[in-house]
């Protein structure tokens, strides 16, 4: 019994770490932010990708991950405020941010307060950080207190890290590249046996695979809306009776591309 | 999903696939057509045929000439015959044109049969006549001072009584060959012999052309006095054999008959610069001798 309904709700996006895919690039990218965080000179840890890939995940996971042994927060949106940032801080330390004093003054208070450790931040969208923002936590991590893990597209970042304050220093950059045409079958395949759809997962081929990956480019998130979209369709077809969509072939697969947009007819 | 877009997005898929091949089948008919192309202009390339137009009226007869006929005699003979008839036709005018070729090259070669005999007589004639003529007197029989060479090969030059221009051109196209045969030979004839051996000649000089051939063609225009044209055949003999001193022998001898005597005498000079040969240095010694 095919339930491409449950299926396809598999593929949505999502970040919960329970379905973390271990695929080449993710596990690398995972070992070198793990080993750049255990070593005490990177204070600085960038991590590069193009949009979609899975930087926010891996943030994640390693955040969730990193909690149990010490402090680690994830900040899931660059913070509009500097002072933003030590509320969070101080929020996390379940201590009552005071509004009112000087910034000289909260940041005072807040080495003060988390001296004697090395604490984690993991910031997603780092891109969106402005000038004074990035000073401020060229500061904070000169203090060997905090250790910033920044997470941003790989155009954008390039043009950051040639900025003054990040050239001359000691900094690590990993870049997450997209999934392998292998990996995308195993990706698919492993998804879909989790919840039992081995049917569905015998649906498809290496070869479906491949013009997968061939349509999203390797990228992560365009996978998953694919794959979405192609179960929805096969979906329609088998409640509608129509036949000629009772399995994976060419047209089906083209008109999920067209339906998420990585084709054109025009 | 919608009925509506399931049905859009299968039309535009199978809009999209039918849009691919036609690109694809029109790209692999500019393929082919392409290869046909270069195929057929690299492997089929015939040669144009030449095509010998026959004269159709009954009077002229023309060997091996491609002559066009009147064009309203043309147009009147095609619209008289149908095409089968004309191939007819032209092929038994070719045959004749064949038979009548190998009639008039065989009696060529009959000719140039006697020639050759009687060349080879005139050439020992010649060596007899140089050896009795060298202790003679060099000037002119009425002492005006011209001097006339007695070394040529052909001693047939000789200064008539009444000193005419005209007389002597006429003893000279009569030719050392029909003279001292005997027969008596009208103009015509004469010409027509002289024309048959300057065809044979040069016919055998197209067939393989060396020293010897260019060589005969220049003694045979000096003999009927074309100077010009002699020089020009020397000229080419000289490239064949540049060590060889008769083309240079008959160079000087026409200077010398065109009353260049200096210009011979540094034609010789300047082939002796080249060459040490005996024949030249004698030459030299005697065309100095006034």
């Amino acid at each position: 019994m095919r339930d491409y309904k449950r299926a396809k709700e598999l593929f949505k996006e999502t970040l919960d770490t329970r379905y973390y895919f271990d695929s080449v690039s993710a596990e690398v990218v995972k070992h070198k932010i793990e080993n750049a965080i255990e070593d005490r000179d990177a204070s600085l840890i960038f991590l590069l990708g193009d949009p979609g890939v899975g930087k926010s995940y891996i943030l994640r996971l390693i955040s969730s991950r990193l909690e149990k042994e010490s402090l680690s927060i994830f900040i899931d949106h660059p913070f509009f405020d500097k002072r933003d940032l030590f509320k969070i801080l101080f929020e996390a330390k379940n201590i009552e941010f005071n509004a009112d004093m000087n910034f000289n003054g909260l940041k005072d208070m807040l080495f003060d307060l988390y001296r004697g450790d090395r604490h984690t931040i993991f910031i997603d969208e780092a891109q969106l950080l402005n000038e004074d923002q990035f000073e401020l936590l060229r500061i904070m991590s000169d203090t060997s207190i905090f250790q910033f893990v920044l997470s941003m597209h790989k155009e954008e970042g390039g043009a950051i890290l040639e900025k003054k304050q990040f050239r001359s220093r000691a900094k690590v950059v990993v870049e997450y590249a997209g999934l392998e045409h292998s990996e995308v079958y195993r990706y698919i395949q492993s998804t879909l046996l989790l919840d039992n759809h081995g049917e569905i997962s015998q649906m498809f081929s290496l070869k479906d695979a491949k013009k997968i990956s061939k349509y999203s480019d390797g990228n992560f998130r365009t996978i998953k809306r694919f794959v979405y979209s192609l179960l929805t369709l096969l979906e329609y077809a088998k409640v509608n009776g129509i036949e000629r969509y009772d399995k994976i072939n060419n047209c089906i697969l083209q008109m999920s591309a067209l339906d998420i947009g990585v084709i054109d007819d025009k | 999903m919608t009925n509506r877009t399931f049905e859009e997005l299968e039309a535009r898929c199978k809009a999209m696939n039918s849009k691919r091949y036609i690109k694809i089948s029109l790209a692999l008919l500019v393929f082919f057509v392409l290869i046909a192309f270069l195929c057929m202009k690299f492997f089929y390339n015939p040669k144009p045929q030449k095509i010998n137009k026959v004269v159709v009226t009954s009077n002229t007869k023309v060997l091996n000439q491609d002559i066009e006929m009147p064009k309203e005699v043309k147009v009147e003979e095609v619209k008289r015959e149908t095409a089968i008839q004309k191939v007819v036709k032209t092929k038994r005018a070719t045959n004749q044109k064949v038979a009548k070729q190998t009639v008039a090259k065989q009696s060529i070669q009959k000719k140039s049969e006697k020639i050759e005999k009687e060349r080879v007589e005139e050439k020992t004639d010649s060596k007899k006549e140089i050896k009795r003529e060298q202790g003679v007197d060099k000037k002119s029989p009425d002492n005006s001072g011209e001097v006339y060479d007695t070394l040529f090969l052909k001693p047939n030059i000789f200064v008539p009584r009444d000193g005419s221009d005209a007389n002597i051109k006429k003893r000279r196209d009569r030719g050392s060959s029909k003279k001292r045969s005997g027969a008596k030979k009208g103009d015509e004839e004469i010409q027509r012999a002289l024309f048959e051996d300057e065809r044979l000649l040069l016919k055998r000089n197209r067939a393989n052309e060396g020293f010897d051939t260019t060589l005969r063609l220049s003694k045979y225009y000096y003999k009927i006095s074309e100077y010009q044209k002699a020089i020009y055949w020397l000229k080419k003999a000289n490239k064949y054999r540049p060590s060889s001193f008769e083309p240079w022998l008959i160079y000087a001898k026409i200077k010398i008959k065109q009353n260049k005597r200096d210009d011979a005498i540094k034609a010789v000079e300047a082939f002796l610069s080249y060459f040490d040969s005996e024949d030249a240095r004698k030459f030299l010694i005697k065309i100095k001798r006034k």
